[in-house]
């Protein structure tokens, strides 16, 4: 039996899905590529054991560790792209979509990894808080901290953002 | 703005489909074969160490490297890159028997519209594509430059003088169009316009065929431009790393925090390869000039490297491994190949 049977097909059918979420966790092009690749090479190499399991969530679950891992080695120098003021400051009416975009983008890239990851989960995964803190291996009530200062930074950065409250579930 | 999820789901919508099952295999098998040869050599220290008599590795089981997986150069990850492989075709174009001896060990290949041009040991050939002839257009010793178009070729010919090849007509030609000072020799093309430099005197100038060379040298050592030829990366007397705009000839940014140079950049100098005391570093070419100290060192990587829209391509010295770098210059994917391989320039615009 070919070690990868069935690899190809589950890339196929699920690669775009764990591309979203990559963009989103990463916010530009190379790093979620190189996140979706190194993952799925690391789901390749234990294809066999993960195959009847749940392979997208163990995906997701490296994407999201290798993510926060990476941003402690070298995102620190991480940057935001642009000033948020000036961002949303310079939009013009026929530009708004790109300039909330860009606002959005920015403000993300504000966020710590962890921030980021389990507003990434909530807000577009649609993850529990329970499946969030057993794909970041903490307890759900670090996921409500994280939440809680998540939102907290987005409403200061962004206060025309519609945020919805934590229902807490 | 909206809600935070319509917002998050817009901004998904952005995302590429960066997913490649055949690159994800090969890092996997590449990962299980490291790792095999890391647990062989930890099993013969032990066994060394306990003085065991015989190694048993032949039956390394399913950890063992295994041919499964059957690496192919064509795959997704060398997409925007073309390679010449010895006796094979380039992008189609199909060389004439004996091209090889003609040529001697081809150094670097471009794609044009008519052809390829070939830069061999024994001289730099043009070869039509899908016909038998193949033109000289600079003998042995003389480093031609193709422009970013693909549209001509330059070279400084045995007699001293600039030659020009306009590769875009039918019948490819070179013509002697000016004969140049000495020392000075042709380094690359900047659009349409050639950069002349003068390496002993550490000085260059863009100067367009035809017209007179006159007195407009420019202090520093020039090391690339953009392919439309509007940004220039030079190195400054004093070591610095500058961004120099081609129309004013101002330097527009300066980056002086170690002694970089540039061993490759994308046409738009968007991405940099750089190079320092030996050791490879990669950039991004926007926020280089204010955080030099972002650069991602890669280590020492001698050969060939081209930016292939995405990615970094480079092929090892002798031709036989290449490997594919994302920006952040961690290996995207790595294949052995058949010694002779030179990755094939490919016009831009």
């Amino acid at each position: 039996m070919n070690r990868y049977e069935g690899f190809e097909e589950f890339v196929r059918a699920r690669g775009a899905a764990l591309s979203r979420t990559a963009y989103l966790l990463c916010g530009d092009h190379s790093a979620a590529e190189e996140l979706v690749q190194d993952s799925l090479a690391r789901a390749a190499g234990h294809w066999r054991r993960i195959v009847n399991t749940n392979p997208e969530g163990y995906v997701r679950k490296i994407m999201v560790n290798q993510h926060t891992s990476w941003w402690r080695r070298v995102g620190r120098r991480e940057r935001p792209y642009a000033d948020l003021t000036a961002v949303m400051e310079g939009g013009r009416d026929d530009a708004q979509v790109t300039t909330e975009r860009l606002a959005l983008v920015t403000a993300l890239a504000a966020l710590a990894p962890k921030q980021r990851a389990v507003i990434v989960m909530r807000y577009y995964e649609d993850m529990s808080q329970a499946e969030i803190a057993e794909v970041l291996g903490v307890t759900t009530g670090t996921v409500k901290r994280n939440t809680y200062d998540a939102l907290r930074k987005l409403r200061a950065l962004l206060p025309t953002l519609d945020l919805e409250p934590e229902a807490g579930r | 703005m909206t809600g935070v999820r319509d917002e998050l789901a817009r901004l998904a919508g952005e995302a590429l489909d960066y997913a490649d099952a055949e690159v994800a295999i090969r890092r996997a098998h590449r990962r299980r074969v490291r790792n095999t040869v890391a647990s062989v050599a930890t099993a013969v220290l032990v066994a060394i160490g306990t003085a065991v008599p015989v190694l048993w590795l032949r039956d390394a089981g399913e950890a063992a490297p295994t041919s499964e997986v059957s690496p192919s150069p064509d795959s997704k990850a060398t997409d925007g890159v073309q390679l010449y492989r010895p006796n094979q075709t380039i992008d189609g174009v199909a060389l004439p028997p004996g091209a090889q001896d003609k040529t001697g060990e081809i150094g670097r290949v471009w794609r044009t519209a008519h052809g390829v041009v070939l830069m061999g040991t024994k001289g730099t050939y043009f070869a039509y594509n899908n016909d038998p002839i193949m033109v000289l257009l600079a003998p042995a010793g003389t480093p031609a430059t193709v422009s970013a178009d693909g549209r001509f070729a330059a070279w400084v010919g045995d007699d001293g003088a600039a030659w020009v090849a306009d590769l875009s007509q039918e019948l490819v030609t070179g013509a002697p169009v000016m004969a140049l000072p000495q020392g000075v020799r042709v380094q690359q093309w900047a659009g349409d316009r050639l950069v002349l430099t003068n390496a002993a005197r550490a000085r260059w100038m863009l100067w367009r065929p035809g017209d007179a060379i006159g007195a407009m040298w420019q202090d520093g050592e020039f090391r690339t431009s953009d392919g439309a030829g509007t940004m220039a990366l030079v190195i400054d007397g004093t070591g610095c790393l500058v961004r120099v705009n081609l129309s004013t000839l101002g330097e527009e940014e300066k980056a002086c925090d170690g002694s970089f140079t540039v061993v490759e950049a994308s046409p738009d100098l968007k991405w940099l390869w750089l190079e320092r005391n030996g050791q490879h570093l990669l950039a991004d070419g926007e926020r280089f000039f204010q955080d030099p100290v972002g650069v991602r060192p890669i280590g020492a990587m001698p050969g060939q490297v081209v930016w292939s829209g995405r990615r970094w391509v480079m092929v090892s010295a002798d031709g036989t491994l290449l490997r594919v770098l994302s920006t952040s210059g961690s290996v995207f994917d790595e294949m052995d190949v058949e010694k002779g391989t030179v990755l094939v320039e490919m016009p831009s615009g």
